[in-house]
C-alpha cells in the first residue's frame, strides 16, 4: 500500500473505526491507542489485491484482535472480551445518557454484533471472521440481539408502535 | 429466521444505509414485525454511533505511516542479521567443543603442564614463607573451570549479568 493510498483509506475509515473502538474500550485514549495499533498492524500485514470493503473488513478484524490482545495481556475478566457473552452493563461517558444506558443493557458481544451489522453494514460472513463465530450463530445471535434491543426500546416507550 | 426474511433484512439494511427505498420494501416493512425490529435497531444503532463520534481530531496518518516504515526497517535488519548471528554462535560453540575435545584427548600433557605450573607457584609461595593451598587438580575440575571461563567469554549476556 502506497502512502497516498493509505492516507486516503485512513481518512475514509478512521472516524467510524474510532467510534467503534471507543464503544469497545470505553476509554478515549485507550481507543486511540487501539486505533493506531490497528493501522500499524494493517500496514505491517502488507495486504494487496483487496477491494475497499475487504480492506475495511480486514482492518476491523485487526482492531478487534488488538482490543482482545490488550485485555488478554492485562488479564482482565472474561466479561471484557468481545467473544464472551454476559458482561455487566456499564455506562459510557461518551454516550448521551439515555441512549448509553439503554445500549449498555446489551452485552458486549451483542453491542459489537449490532454495531458491525447495522452501523458498518458488514455481511454475516465478515462478522463471522471478525468475531470468530460460526456463520449460522451470527445470524441467530444478531436476531436475538435485535429482539432484545427491540424489547428494551419498547419498555422505554420507543418501540415501533410508539414511533409510528 | 428463514431465508426470505434474511433477504428482506439485507434489502432493508441496504436501503437504510443508502436511503434508496422501493415501494415494495416500504410496504413490506410496514407489515412485517421482524423488519420493523431491524429498522428500529438500525436507527438506534446509528444514533449510538453518532454519540460516540463527537470530535474530529484524529491521529496523524503520516506518523502512523512513518512508524510502520521504522518497524518494517527494524524487522528487515533483524531478518538480515539472523543468519550472521547464527553463524557466529555456531563458530563459537564449535570452537569451544573442539578445544574441550583436544584437552580431554591430550589430558596427560595438560595435566603435566598444570602440575608443573602449580609446583612452581607452590615453590614460590613457600619461598615467601606462606602456606600454599594448592596440591593437585583433577581433570573434571579443570574442565569445569575451563567451561565456566569459556562461557563467560562466549556469552555477552552472561558477562553483562555478572558485570564483567
Amino acid at each position: 500500500l502506497e502512502e497516498t493510498a493509505f492516507r486516503s483509506f485512513y481518512y475514509r475509515t478512521v472516524a467510524a473505526l474510532r467510534s467503534y473502538l471507543r464503544m469497545l474500550a470505553r476509554d478515549c485514549s485507550l481507543a486511540d491507542d487501539f486505533l493506531q495499533e490497528s493501522y500499524l498492524r494493517f500496514l505491517k500485514a502488507g495486504i494487496a489485491n483487496l477491494n475497499e470493503f475487504q480492506m475495511k473488513s480486514y482492518l476491523y478484524k485487526i482492531a478487534i484482535s488488538v482490543a482482545n490482545d490488550h485485555w488478554r495481556s492485562k488479564k482482565r475478566d472474561c466479561r471484557s472480551h468481545i467473544n464472551c457473552a454476559g458482561n455487566e452493563p456499564s455506562i459510557n461517558p461518551n454516550t448521551s445518557h439515555e441512549i448509553g444506558e439503554l445500549f449498555d443493557k446489551l452485552d458486549l458481544r451483542q453491542q459489537s454484533l449490532l454495531w458491525l451489522a447495522h452501523v458498518e453494514g458488514f455481511r454475516h460472513d465478515e462478522i463471522t471472521k471478525m468475531l470468530g463465530l460460526k456463520k449460522q450463530s451470527v445470524r441467530v445471535l444478531l436476531f436475538r440481539a435485535r429482539q432484545e434491543l427491540a424489547l428494551l426500546l419498547k419498555q422505554e416507550g420507543l418501540g415501533p408502535r410508539e414511533q409510528r | 429466521m428463514n431465508q426470505e426474511s434474511y433477504q428482506h433484512e439485507n434489502s432493508l439494511m441496504h436501503a437504510m444505509r443508502t436511503g434508496q427505498w422501493t415501494k415494495e420494501l416500504r410496504a413490506h416493512v410496514s407489515e412485517c414485525s421482524r423488519c420493523k425490529e431491524t429498522e428500529m435497531a438500525s436507527r438506534f444503532m446509528n444514533s449510538v454511533a453518532q454519540s460516540f463520534n463527537r470530535d474530529n481530531a484524529f491521529p496523524d496518518p503520516g506518523r502512523i505511516w512513518l512508524k510502520s516504515r521504522v518497524v518494517n526497517q527494524d524487522q528487515l535488519e533483524e531478518r538480515a542479521m539472523s543468519p550472521i548471528i547464527l553463524a557466529q554462535a555456531a563458530v563459537k560453540y564449535g570452537l569451544s567443543a573442539m578445544l574441550l575435545f583436544l584437552i580431554v584427548q591430550a589430558w596427560s600433557v595438560v595435566e603435566a603442564a598444570i602440575h608443573r605450573g602449580l609446583n612452581w607457584i607452590q615453590t614460590a609461595l613457600l619461598a615467601s614463607s606462606m602456606e600454599g593451598p594448592l596440591g593437585y587438580i583433577t581433570m573434571p575440575a579443570f574442565a569445569l573451570m575451563l567451561l565456566v571461563l569459556l562461557s563467560l567469554f562466549l556469552q555477552p549476556r552472561l558477562r553483562q549479568l555478572i558485570g564483567i
